[in-house]
């Protein structure tokens, strides 16, 4: 059984290139295009672990996840929070339930390695041996 | 001669200083940020300050979209191996 990966982001580029990052490794990859998506892909995909931005159009991604605890049929599964802009965001975005705040631009080899320790930290570690 | 791997390497060493350099670029934007209010063109600063803001999170977008790229590259060209 493949482990998913869900991908927040509004800029294509981003969306994309990490993607196709994340299947060269082996993950299923399910993408949204901004909070109001991803809340309904987290629903109906069950992923295994969410990589989101923070400055999306609609609802952003600390919105999402305050959104996503909230809901009853939410199963609760690591969260990258990623972002590009100046403000602080760590402490809404800790607050809201992400497990790791980091800042863009970051080496992908280590987001990789922090994806690897989450999903291996998750109670669905077992899933990790790809 | 380099191989491949220690391109990608180089790669990744040129990427860190990037990012230290917009970082640096981010907190200098920050200090300006910090004497704005009490400067007599205020206005205009505050946008330029904006603008400012808004260059620099676009060129980490892009920076990243490359750098993720190039990782992913990286793995097409190791026989697409899980390296982490």
């Amino acid at each position: 059984m493949s482990i998913k990966i869900l991908v927040v982001e509004d800029s294509v580029e981003t969306r994309d290139s990490l993607t196709v990052l994340l299947e060269l490794c082996g993950y299923d990859v399910v993408v949204a295009n901004d909070g109001q998506q991803g809340l309904a892909r987290a629903l109906s995909d069950a992923p295994d672990l969410i990589v989101t931005d923070v400055r999306m159009p609609a609802v952003n991604g600390i919105e999402m996840l305050r959104e996503l605890r909230k809901h009853p049929g939410y199963r609760p599964v690591p969260v990258v929070v990623v972002t590009g802009y100046s403000k602080d965001y760590a402490n809404e975005a800790f607050a809201a339930g992400a497990d790791r705040v980091i800042a863009k631009p970051l080496n992908p080899e280590h987001l990789l390695r922090l994806v690897d320790n989450l999903l291996n930290e998750s109670p669905r570690g077992d899933l990790t041996n790809l | 001669m380099k191989t491949a791997v220690d391109l990608f390497d180089d790669i990744d060493r040129l990427g860190e200083q990037i990012v230290v350099q917009m970082d640096s670029l981010e907190a200098s934007r920050r200090e300006l940020d910090k004497v704005i209010e009490s400067h007599p063109a205020k206005d205009v600063l505050r946008r330029i300050s904006a603008t400012l803001d808004c260059t620099t999170a676009s060129l980490r977008e892009l920076f990243q979209a490359l750098w993720f790229r190039t990782a992913g590259l990286r793995r097409l060209v190791s026989g697409n191996e899980k390296t982490t």
